[in-house]
């Protein structure tokens, strides 16, 4: 027999789209709940359901798909839309330079399409894996297509299909959101520098809504917690955690 | 769109028009520090910084999720999702899994509703 030397290749493919797939594994039924309940709501507003899965497959964000819903079906201009999503999403412009200096070995595409899929889902999970050890660009691609086909995916059953599924909040549909972030944040808490930023964010988000800043909430409360947990890093002179 | 005429108030070439320019603008604000900061490296300060956002970011958004409602800020005793946020955080962090955290989360407030419903 042959040394099966042609094998090797497609076995350690097949690893690391196996990997690559079970890190998202865990966040699924959160994306799935919440991008069915999208196509839903987006279709009671009188959306086309085609317009509501373009959306989901044109934004992919979860938190601007909701802000900028009702704006898009009343037909508010252009430049308020695009402004409201850009706040919401500002927080993605800092984890992609949290992510950036270990996605060097990128090429500018391939970059490019990183980017495109940055959620605070992949984010966590890839925050966790980069700076640990070298994931294969099979794993780091796996597990961002999975989660992006499951949210399209999902966002079609939600717009055709949602009119016989019925009341989604019976199904704690509406928890899912956050049940996910709360179990994103807890492993991310591991020294008192990484609490205080999280404590000192939540307590900014409540102020920032209490002085009427809501569109710019979590961008305050994201830049509070992050000057907090460099602080008490700081004063406590320990390394990074 | 041929289909769904009858939903004329809303203008589908518009709503079409804006979530392209929305969904160009996110692009950019995702990917343009991957494209921009490739061969140079952030101030030191700045990316010890950075270590604290997701940490931030995920506090941020359950705390305006659970408090901010319809827009406005308030807690109501009524509301079940309260109440199924502390075991939530509890299993979450007994066992430090996405999954179960999302599932017991979600079928906490299944139940609830059913029982008060």
């Amino acid at each position: 027999m042959s040394p099966p030397v042609p094998l090797s290749l497609p076995s350690t493919w097949r690893r690391d789209l196996v990997r690559g797939a079970l890190l998202i594994l865990p966040v699924l039924p959160a994306y799935s709940a919440i991008s069915v309940a999208f196509g839903v709501l987006a279709v009671d507003l009188g959306m086309s359901p085609w317009l509501a899965v373009m959306m989901s497959a044109v934004v992919f964000a979860g938190t601007a798909q909701f802000a900028v819903l009702p704006m898009i079906v009343v037909g508010l201009p252009i430049a308020a839309v695009v402004a409201t999503a850009a706040v919401v999403c500002a927080r993605f412009f800092a984890m992609s330079a949290a992510l950036a200096p270990y996605l060097r070995y990128l090429s500018r595409w391939e970059r490019l399409s990183y980017g495109a899929h940055i959620t605070s889902s992949n984010f966590a999970i890839h925050v966790s894996t980069l700076p640990q050890r070298d994931v294969p660009k099979v794993e780091l691609f796996t597990t961002n297509i999975v989660g992006y086909v499951v949210w399209v995916g999902a966002t079609v059953v939600g717009a055709f299909v949602g009119e016989w599924v019925g009341d989604l909040d019976a199904f704690g549909t509406d928890f899912a959101m956050p049940a996910m972030f709360v179990g994103l944040l807890v492993p991310l808490i591991r020294s008192r520098s990484q609490a205080t930023a999280a404590a000192v964010a939540g307590v900014t988000t409540i102020i920032a809504y209490m002085i009427g800043a809501s569109h710019w909430t979590i961008l305050l409360a994201a830049g509070a917690g992050c000057a907090a947990g460099w602080s008490v890093q700081t004063w406590t002179r320990r390394p990074v955690s | 769109m041929c289909c769904r005429l009858e939903r004329a108030d809303v203008d589908q070439a518009t709503s079409f028009l804006t979530i392209v320019a929305t969904g160009a603008v996110v692009l950019v604000i995702r990917s343009a520090p991957l494209l921009l900061l490739g061969a140079r490296r952030l101030p030191r300060h700045v990316e010890n910084a950075l270590h604290y956002l997701p940490a931030a970011a995920l506090s941020a958004l359950v705390v305006q999720m659970m408090v901010v409602k319809d827009g406005t800020l308030g807690f109501s005793p009524q509301d079940v999702t309260w109440w199924a946020l502390l075991p939530t955080i509890l299993v979450a962090i007994l066992t430090r899994n996405i999954f179960i955290t999302v599932v017991v989360g979600m079928g906490l407030v299944a139940g609830a509703r059913l029982i008060t419903a």
